[in-house]
């Protein structure tokens, strides 16, 4: 049996390779293909994608986010009225995803779109050519009054909620609506290009005002917040545990405030009353899209200003001595969120929990720097609080302040001018400083009355928009801007003053800050991080290094949440540590490579060092200053049991969080409602077609005996009839299921 | 919502299998036992077909070459389980005279063509399901095919296809087992050559650099063609005819008792 079935398998072998043989012949002409992942072949994921977050205070919700798995909706390209007319009033295939181009992304529109409820999702192109994403007139997410309720004139009949002067006139306050739909931009130009010409143009545009048929093109954004509601109630459910893996739906917003005391003094030196000099700019801001923070005008201007004029006092340090005034550089973080900064470092004063244990007594003037590249007539403007003014020696003060620094101006091609006595502080940390101990005060800015900057705290704030970039590829590094060469003249005007201030005696000639610093500043901030200034001042370690050439775009000015690293703060602390400290040669064994926040006099930070003339190497220096850092975390959320959320006395800002897939941006057809329900119906036809319950009698097809007649039996045998009632019965419960979900 | 294509492309390639799973097979616990070692015999193939797959490295991509080497490894596990059911037969007759309580027929047992049946379902339905799974997968998200220029009958396609493949493979199972039986080895080549050449047949539904979109129907009517054709000598070959057929539906009019 085996031997011969061996002989007949070979027969059937053979004819088996013949065929094989054959048919092989025939596939050489079909061509071939490599096979995919389904999945690959149905979406398309738009990686360059950045979402609008979630962000709570104490009463709110403001920002957006999506459902669950995403808004699906077909995509719709409004480049003009036409096309948003035709989407609101005709567009029958709703839910929609809008495309919009950065001049029709505005409040009005955003609004309308909203209204008609047809609309699941809005993308807005933002890539950067200016072709593609051309610069809108006006454009500022933040409210028109900014940081008014929390700011010196709460309540103040006179001065409050912008009675005198609207400071953000074009502000549209988008940043604090709560959207229940997503937002995101999409950066990549190649992108946005896809979504336009091959998702829009070819599925989707109606021709001539009549609607396409299906497959249409849509989009699904996914951009999921956890938090919800309130600051007070997300805090309260991240911290109630109720499984062994706790969930953090939001984390408050904070980080570090950096402060530099300018004078050397000895080991028991204690300060006097009224002795410091508060030299103030703030480090952050914020936008409507996450990591988008360039903050050009609000606040980089300022923060190169105060630093290049710490730099240019640094070569008259030993004019200060035990009596002069010592000057304090004070670089506040998240004063764009009610003020955290600059309320922590007051909350720390009390508790004496500063360096020196410093208290607002011991502060004689405070001068503040705020926006200073758009010049409104040229010029910087002098702001002073006029409730101060009150108290006639804090008047008198002030305006021997005032005229010193016209004065100082004058010699300096006329770039100063004062405001109104009239007229309040605009937005500024200085407020708060007010808020607890009026000091004579002032606050030097670009605008005269209302904001001269358009794109206030918005994407649009980039170095191109206050002229500090060159259209070059590269080595813009050391070219001088026309911006770069009027911050040189005001950062020459804040060290004149600050010097004539803290000693009273008039600035020397030669005090002038460098014009190269400034530029290298600027670039270093606004373009690239990547460059030799701050690669001379960060850590020594081989890590610092390779993630400072990593970075493809600029450092984002955000205070951000709070125990992340936030790289803005750790670069102008370790900028002012050395442009005011001294090398340290000697004794370096208490020089630590990371900063940190210490109460000692003095602290030694290890350093990267200039280059060699090899062009290669660094020489490692140990820095010695008394730049330290102080915690800018709202002490609302230290307190226990803080029952002030709704009040106006600390900020109450918290970031949503979201879980690590949960940004998604794709592209894909969907099919009609009519073919996926025909679908459906002829399965479900297929499912109750194979189940014989017209008394069908399936049993009988197999029967040997051919030539009995099997007609109708009434009673057969059991053993024939049972299948069908049990399939009687499934078949109907799986008819009615499918009904059901056939109509849904 | 294709959550509605993907219910409706699943109960196209599985609702007349499922039918018969429920009808002929679900009651008889033999009947299950074969289904599933047929089934696990085809896995068996799919392993080893795999495993060449993996170890040719230079031919991964080209499908052709995977494609023929699975279908010989399919029919070559076909005709293990061939041999290992006929071995099994003295057990398998053992198992089913015991106890009286259950449905247990010895007509299944002596009636060759009802194994032979059960193994080529239940090839049919690991076929099935492993060349629709990963499809059916990707079904579930909102999206449908179709963005890179993909044809938008591709879901259907699969469904009508896996349906016809399943059926093929019970057939092919009836005809394969009768002609090692009945040493018609005509019938068996039969079986592999079709097998063969409807595979690679789907081969055209690839897109080519000639033609836009692929030329479902190209595949689909062979098939199908091929399902009836199979299916109805596979029924001669169970020892069916068109008188049974005819007796199979309902008579209008007079009604005729058997007697037997």
């Amino acid at each position: 049996m085996i031997g011969q079935g061996n002989e007949k398998e070979k027969g059937r072998m053979t004819r088996l390779r013949c065929y094989r043989q054959f048919i092989l012949f025939i596939l050489s002409c079909i061509s071939l293909g490599a096979s995919e992942r389904i999945s690959s072949k149905t979406y398309v994921i738009v990686s360059g994608n950045v979402a609008c977050i979630r962000r709570l205070n104490g009463t709110h919700q403001v920002g957006c986010s999506s459902e669950i798995n995403g808004n699906v909706g077909v995509l719709h390209y409004i480049n003009d009225t036409d096309s948003l007319n035709w989407l609101i009033n005709s567009g029958p295939h709703q839910p929609y995803v809008a495309l919009l181009t950065s001049l029709n992304f505005n409040r009005d529109t955003v609004q309308q779109l909203r209204n008609s409820k047809k609309i699941t999702g809005i993308i807005v192109i933002h890539t950067d050519d200016s072709a593609t994403t051309p610069l809108p007139d006006s454009f500022s997410p933040a409210d028109k009054c900014p940081g008014d309720l929390y700011g010196l004139y709460h309540n103040n009949q006179e001065y409050g909620n912008c009675k005198k002067v609207t400071w953000n006139e074009d502000g549209n306050g988008m940043f604090f609506e709560d959207f229940e739909f997503p937002i995101s931009i999409v950066t990549n130009k190649n992108e946005t290009d896809y979504l336009i010409n091959n998702c829009y143009l070819k599925f989707n545009q109606p021709t001539q005002g009549v609607p396409r048929e299906y497959p249409l093109c849509a989009v699904q954004m996914k951009s999921r917040m956890a938090a919800a509601k309130d600051s007070e109630t997300c805090i309260r459910r991240t911290n109630t545990p109720t499984n062994l893996n706790p969930d953090k739906y939001c984390d408050a917003l904070g980080d570090k405030n950096v402060i530099g005391f300018f004078k050397d003094v000895p080991e028991d030196y204690k300060p006097e009353k009224k002795s410091i000099i508060l030299a103030m700019a703030r480090m952050d801001s914020y936008s409507l899209f996450e990591n988008i923070y360039p903050s050009a005008d609000n606040q980089v201007s300022g923060i190169v200003a105060l630093l290049a004029a710490a730099e240019a006092l640094r070569k008259y340090k030993d004019h200060f001595d035990n009596t002069t005034k010592d000057i304090l550089f004070t670089f506040l973080n998240g004063e764009a969120f009610d003020y955290i900064g600059s309320t922590r470092m007051l909350y720390d004063m009390d508790k004496g929990a500063l360096p020196l244990k410093l208290k607002m007594d011991h502060i004689d003037r405070i001068v503040e720097v705020n926006q200073l590249a758009y010049r409104e007539g040229g010029k910087i403007w002098i702001h002073a609080d006029p409730v101060s003014r009150n108290d006639p020696n804090i008047s008198s003060e002030i305006n021997d302040m005032i005229s010193t620094i016209l004065d100082i101006g004058k010699n300096l091609s006329d770039i100063v001018g004062a405001v109104d006595q009239t007229q309040p502080l605009p937005p500024a940390s200085t407020q708060k400083f007010l808020q607890k101990t009026l000091v004579p005060a002032l606050v030097l800015t670009d605008h005269k009355k209302t904001f001269t900057n358009k794109y206030y705290n918005s994407r649009f704030d980039l170095a191109k928009t206050i002229s500090a970039m060159v259209n070059a590829s590269d080595n813009g590094y050391n070219h001088v801007t026309d911006q770069a060469s009027n911050l040189t003249v005001a950062a020459t005007l804040l060290a004149r003053s600050l010097y004539t201030l803290a000693t009273g005696s008039p600035a020397p000639e030669g005090l002038m800050a460098e014009q190269q610093s400034v530029t290298h500043m600027l670039y270093c901030f606004l373009i690239s991080p990547n460059c030799d200034l701050f690669k001379q001042v960060i850590p020594p370690a081989r890590e610092a290094f390779d993630d400072l050439a990593s970075q493809k775009s600029p450092y984002p000015f955000y205070v951000s949440v709070y125990g992340q690293i936030n790289n803005v703060t750790r670069i102008i602390q370790r900028l002012l540590t050395h442009y005011i400290g001294t090398v340290e040669k000697n004794h370096t064994e208490s020089c630590t490579s990371s900063e940190k926040a210490s109460l000692q006099l003095y602290n030694y930070l290890w350093m990267a060092g200039p280059l060699n003339s090899d062009n290669k190497t660094r020489t490692v220096t140990c820095v010695k200053s008394r730049v330290t850092q102080t915690k800018a975390y709202s002490p609302a959320f230290e307190i226990t049991d803080y029952n002030g959320w709704g009040g106006f006395q600390y900020s109450t800002w918290t970031e949503s969080s979201w879980a690590t897939n949960a940004l998604l941006l794709r592209v894909f057809l969907i099919p009609s409602k009519a073919m996926e329900v025909g679908l459906l119906c002829t399965d479900v036809h297929f499912v109750r077609g194979s189940n014989p319950d017209f008394g069908f009698h399936g049993a009988d097809l197999f029967s040997e005996q051919k030539g009995r007649h099997l007609v109708c039996p009434p009673q057969t045998k059991q053993s024939l009839r049972e299948p069908s009632s049990a399939s009687q019965d499934s078949g109907a419960v799986i008819m009615t299921m499918f009904q059901i979900n056939l109509y849904q | 919502m294709t959550v509605m294509e993907f219910f409706g492309c699943t109960f196209i390639a599985f609702g007349p299998p499922f039918a018969l799973f429920v009808f002929t097979i679900a009651r008889d616990p033999l009947r299950i036992i074969v289904l599933i070692a047929s089934g696990f015999f085809w896995l068996l193939s799919l392993l080893v077909s795999s495993i060449l797959w993996y170890a040719v490295v230079p031919l991964r991509e080209q499908l052709v070459f995977g494609l023929v080497f699975s279908v010989l490894f399919q029919e070559a596990f076909r005709f293990l389980f061939y041999k290992l059911l006929r071995k099994a037969d003295d057990g398998l007759q053992k198992v089913s005279q015991t106890g009286q309580e259950m449905h247990m027929t010895p007509r299944d047992i002596t009636n060759k063509h009802i194994m032979a049946y059960v193994s080529g379902l239940g090839f049919g339905i690991l076929s099935g399901a492993f060349s629709t799974v990963n499809v059916l997968a990707d079904m579930v998200g909102p999206g449908t095919i179709g963005i890179y220029g993909d044809s938008k009958y591709f879901f259907v396609a699969t469904a009508f296809l896996t349906l016809s493949f399943i059926l093929l493979h019970t057939f092919w199972g009836v005809i394969f087992f009768n002609g090692l039986d009945k040493k018609q080895y005509y019938m068996v080549a039969l079986v592999v050559g079709s097998h063969m050449l409807l595979s690679c047949l789907t081969l055209l539904n690839q897109r080519t650099s000639s033609r836009d979109s692929p030329l479902y129907l190209a595949s689909i009517l062979p098939a199908y063609v091929m399902t009836v054709i199979m299916g109805v000598l596979a029924y001669y070959i169970a020892g069916g005819s068109l008188a049974n057929v005819r007796s199979c539906f309902p008579c209008g009019n007079a009604r005729k008792y058997e007697i037997d």
